[in-house]
């Protein structure tokens, strides 16, 4: 999958998740960046994407997830 | 030894000769050694359990690591954690489980026996163990490689300065500085100095003047009036922050005196709009630490339950919060207040953002600070009282009546101590604030010389004349 | 080279330190040397300082430089409403006794009892006391602290180290210092050092400790202006039934705290067969200390111990017999004791 469609992907689920409505998220993008985006809701987000990809990732996994771009690699690591 | 006795000074300042006098290498000697002293000097045993847990969790360390194996690895880390975790309760309930024995078999033992048999609870076992295990975690997750170094391990666990309570070093901030300590530099040297000055104001100026009547008033719930318990309900997280604020920034300044940078614990935990944001400022050390090793495990295994899931994880990570505090239901009361607020201001953000749009953004922030600081002054009351109905009691008798004396509202505090305490909180509110936009030490070392000394001398009179040298405890020393 | 640079650092931050500390080394010095509390060091006398002393410290020096030439057997206790009672007067009631007076300002009941502990402790015999109390005394079972009221280590038990330490801050403490840095360069008594200075020379009797009120030699020679020249401090503003010729009791004061503490009182005067002596100060004011206070004091130290002048009496209609609202003087002290003594010898 191209990264511009999970970016895209990724946009909705933080849309909805989060309840905010003009998010961008680019391969930089940190929790800093995103209001809502917190250790509480990190995980809501994570089990979201996993649905919506199919894929699951480990604790370990998600730990090493510091920005939007390690979930896009991480999201097609997964896929291959 | 309380940081503002003779015994400590004397004991500091003989570290500090050593240390810079002595060839580098036994540097950490020195520390292990004041270290040594200082822990056996309250009671050599709490020195033996102190060395014996280090020196357990360095051996756990190097078996976690060497189980190569999944399965191996996940035992000998779960071994290796159940003996911490056993160890540290069993301290922790070992004095209410005896009471309930003997209640059972119907001993009803005097107050000397029962004092002659009580268990001490070790000096600073929460804030080690702790300590431990995220030492332990974090080679699990093979985050970091178990320190060869014997002595060096002890230092990071034992460190005087830290010792007491806290902060809880994570083992990649502080093995590292051990490991290749750099030279100290003159500015670190002032700034250690300026911040142990900042800790004792906080101490000495502003928690113990307000110490005494709030203990009155906490010692006899029953017969304070109404407005007294008001009062000290609202007080109380600011003697607290006082005490324990004042504690970390000597702690931190002294380390820093030796070369060595400790976590900070608080980041003017007052400025949090959300009970949420209060633990991102309050306690850091001890609140991160539950949600790196607890929230995160935890919400990650649970985050196919949804809402569920993410109430379970905060319900249990605050439970384990209250239960380090203490051992009874009022301490686990304390915890899950704090889950059961941040959940609901999960669930309410939306809402909020509404509120927000529609009273403007200064009045928003007042109400949300003001809100945030009555949550955690109510739920205080569970950590200070000793027990749940103490709490209930006093809840239910706090009073608003407004037309009371001034002698009842300044809960029996003179005059004179009241504006000594508003006046210190009012310059520490006001410094963090500033501290937070600024590093006012910076702008401070760029001032002219008379206009830096001027305000050494000023702080030096203000600490000399008005700080409470005769109280010697800290709050947070119990755990 | 790093650890030249170390070095170099430290050596500023060393020398830094010191020159910052060098204008306290110096007041600390001073300090030292001019013991303006008379805490540091023994002294002989006690009643030369510019500097008004804690009472509880004097007094217990006092009585420490003098007990081996007398043997001082009998102790006036309580509140500076002493003040009234010479030990010479109440010498002449006590038969072959020698008296002290072993008093403080506003003093506690804890500080009577910690007191007189320490009298047993030292092997004094303690034939009699004379304890003038009311009900501000009654009520306070906690010591002091603040060097003003501390008490020295022999009596209160506090460490030596805490006792000095004390003093040392309260020398630092602005309201202190500037008046006595004030005094000293200049000699001159100012008004706002009342309180910090003593003006009077000698206010104690070296040896009975008592006191050499200076309102004495205003009262001869201003004579009946003095009463006049005071009059604002035998008045209370804010209270409108004050002295107004009816009968007022006051609230009871003495609860479990205070009367296990009488009690332990009571106990060490029974070791020593104490011949006790209670007297309920004439306050000006003329409130009656409480009824039921008053029975508990009668049941603890005996019903012919007690002798009550609180309230609307001869001795508190004269305003002759008052320096002003909260003391009175010697005369009156003097009448009372007739008066006790006179009852005793009558039964």
């Amino acid at each position: 999958m191209e990264t511009t469609e999970i970016l895209n992907e990724l946009n909705r689920i933080f849309n909805r998740v989060l309840k905010v409505e003009n998010i961008i998220l680019s391969d930089e993008t940190t929790a800093q960046d995103v209001d809502g985006w917190t250790s509480l809701t990190n995980m809501i987000l994570i089990n979201e994407i996993e649905k919506q990809f199919n894929v699951r990732f480990t604790f370990r996994d998600i730990m090493k997830l510091k920005s939007v771009g390690d979930i896009c690699s991480a999201i097609q690591n997964k896929m291959k | 030894m309380s940081f503002i006795s003779i015994n400590f000074i004397v004991l500091f300042i003989s570290t500090f000769i050593l240390f810079y006098t002595l060839n580098a290498k036994y540097r950490k000697y020195v520390l292990l050694l004041s270290s040594a002293v200082f822990i056996g000097f309250y009671h050599i045993g709490f020195l033996i359990t102190a060395v014996f847990i280090s020196l357990a969790t360095y051996y756990f360390g190097q078996w976690v690591d060497a189980s190569k194996r999944e399965k191996r690895r996940n035992c000998s880390f779960i071994v290796s954690i159940g003996i911490l975790i056993g160890v540290w309760l069993a301290f922790r309930y070992a004095n209410p489980l005896m009471e309930h024995f003997r209640a059972l078999i119907g001993l009803t033992a005097s107050t000397e026996t029962s004092h002659a048999n009580s268990i001490l609870f070790p000096l600073g076992i929460s804030f080690y163990t702790f300590q431990a295990m995220s030492y332990l975690t974090e080679i699990y997750w093979q985050e970091e490689k178990p320190e060869k170094d014997l002595s060096i391990f002890m230092v990071y666990m034992l460190f005087f300065m830290k010792f007491l309570s806290g902060p809880i070093e994570r083992p990649g901030e502080l093995l590292p500085q051990l490991r290749r300590p750099k030279p100290i530099s003159y500015n670190s040297l002032v700034y250690g100095t300026e911040l142990i000055v900042t800790g004792m104001i906080k101490k000495l100026v502003l928690a113990d003047y307000l110490a005494p009547y709030l203990d009155g008033i906490f010692g006899s719930i029953h017969s304070a009036s109404g407005v007294q318990l008001l009062m000290a309900c609202l007080l109380y997280p600011v003697e607290i922050y006082g005490d324990f604020s004042g504690y970390t920034d000597m702690a931190l300044g002294g380390a820093r005196l030796f070369g060595l940078q400790l976590a900070p614990n608080f980041n003017r935990p007052f400025a949090a709009l959300t009970t949420s944001d209060f633990w991102r400022r309050w306690h850091m050390s001890l609140s991160f630490w539950i949600r790196d090793y607890l929230y995160l495990p935890l919400s990650s295994a649970l985050r196919r339950h949804g809402q569920t899931g993410v109430f379970l994880s905060l319900f249990l990570t605050f439970v384990g919060l209250g239960v380090w505090h203490g051992a009874g239901w009022n301490y686990v009361a304390y915890g899950v207040i704090q889950g059961v607020v941040i959940f609901y201001e999960m669930k309410t953000s939306t809402f909020r953002k509404k509120v927000k749009n529609w009273l403007g953004n200064p009045i928003f922030i007042t109400l949300s600070i003001i809100r945030t600081y009555l949550i955690f002054a109510v739920s205080l009351l569970f950590f200070r009282l000793d027990s749940l109905s103490s709490a209930i009691y006093y809840i239910k008798n706090i009073s608003f009546q407004v037309n009371t004396s001034w002698k009842e509202l300044n809960i029996g505090m003179s005059d004179h101590n009241c504006i000594v305490a508003s006046s210190a909180l009012v310059l520490i509110l006001i410094y963090e604030y500033l501290m937070s936009k600024h590093n006012l030490f910076d702008l401070l070392a760029k001032q002219p010389t008379w206009v830096r000394w001027g305000i050494y001398y000023l702080l030096a009179i203000v600490l000399f004349s008005v700080g409470q040298f005769s109280s010697d405890s800290f709050i947070y020393l119990q755990f | 080279m790093k650890r030249d640079k170390e070095k170099a650092a430290i050596t500023k931050f060393i020398l830094k330190l010191l020159m910052l500390f060098i204008p306290f080394l110096i007041m600390l010095s001073f300090y030292f040397k001019d013991d303006p509390f008379m805490v540091l060091r023994h002294y002989t006398r006690y009643d030369h300082s510019p500097v008004l002393l804690n009472e509880g410290c004097v007094e217990w020096q006092m009585y420490l430089n003098n007990r081996d030439s007398i043997t001082f057997n009998s102790f006036i206790m309580g509140n500076s409403c002493t003040m009234a009672y010479p030990c010479r007067e109440w010498e002449k009631h006590i038969g072959s006794g020698r008296a002290m007076r072993l008093s403080g300002p506003a003093e506690s009941m804890m500080a009577i009892y910690h007191k007189l502990q320490a009298l047993d402790k030292a092997g004094a015999p303690i034939k009699n006391v004379l304890m003038i109390l009311d009900k501000e005394s009654l009520k306070k079972y906690q010591l002091k602290t603040g060097y003003s009221n501390i008490l020295p280590p022999a009596v209160s038990g506090i460490s030596n180290f805490k006792f000095q330490e004390t003093f040392c801050q309260a020398f630092f403490y602005p309201k202190f210092l500037i008046p006595y840095i004030d005094y000293k360069i200049f000699h001159q008594y100012r008004h706002y050092m009342r309180g910090i200075i003593n003006p009077y020379g000698a206010v104690r009797d070296s040896v009975t400790n008592d006191v050499i009120n200076p309102r004495e030699t205003m009262i001869k020679e201003k004579g009946e202006a003095y009463w006049k020249d005071e009059a604002s401090k035998f008045e209370n503003p804010k209270d409108p039934h004050y002295r107004d010729g009816k009968y007022k009791e006051a609230q009871p004061v003495l609860f479990d705290n205070q009367i296990n503490l009488l009690w332990r009182i009571e106990k060490l005067l029974q070791k020593h067969h104490t011949a006790i002596k209670i007297i309920i100060s004439p306050d000006y004011n003329q409130i009656c200390i409480n009824r039921k206070d008053l029975e508990m004091l009668k049941r603890i130290f005996g019903a012919g111990n007690i002798f009550d002048f609180s309230g609307i009496n001869k001795y508190t209609a004269d305003i002759h017999n008052y320096y002003e609202g909260g003391h009175y003087r010697p005369i009156l002290g003097t009448r009372i004791l007739q008066d006790i003594y006179r009852n005793q010898r009558q039964e």
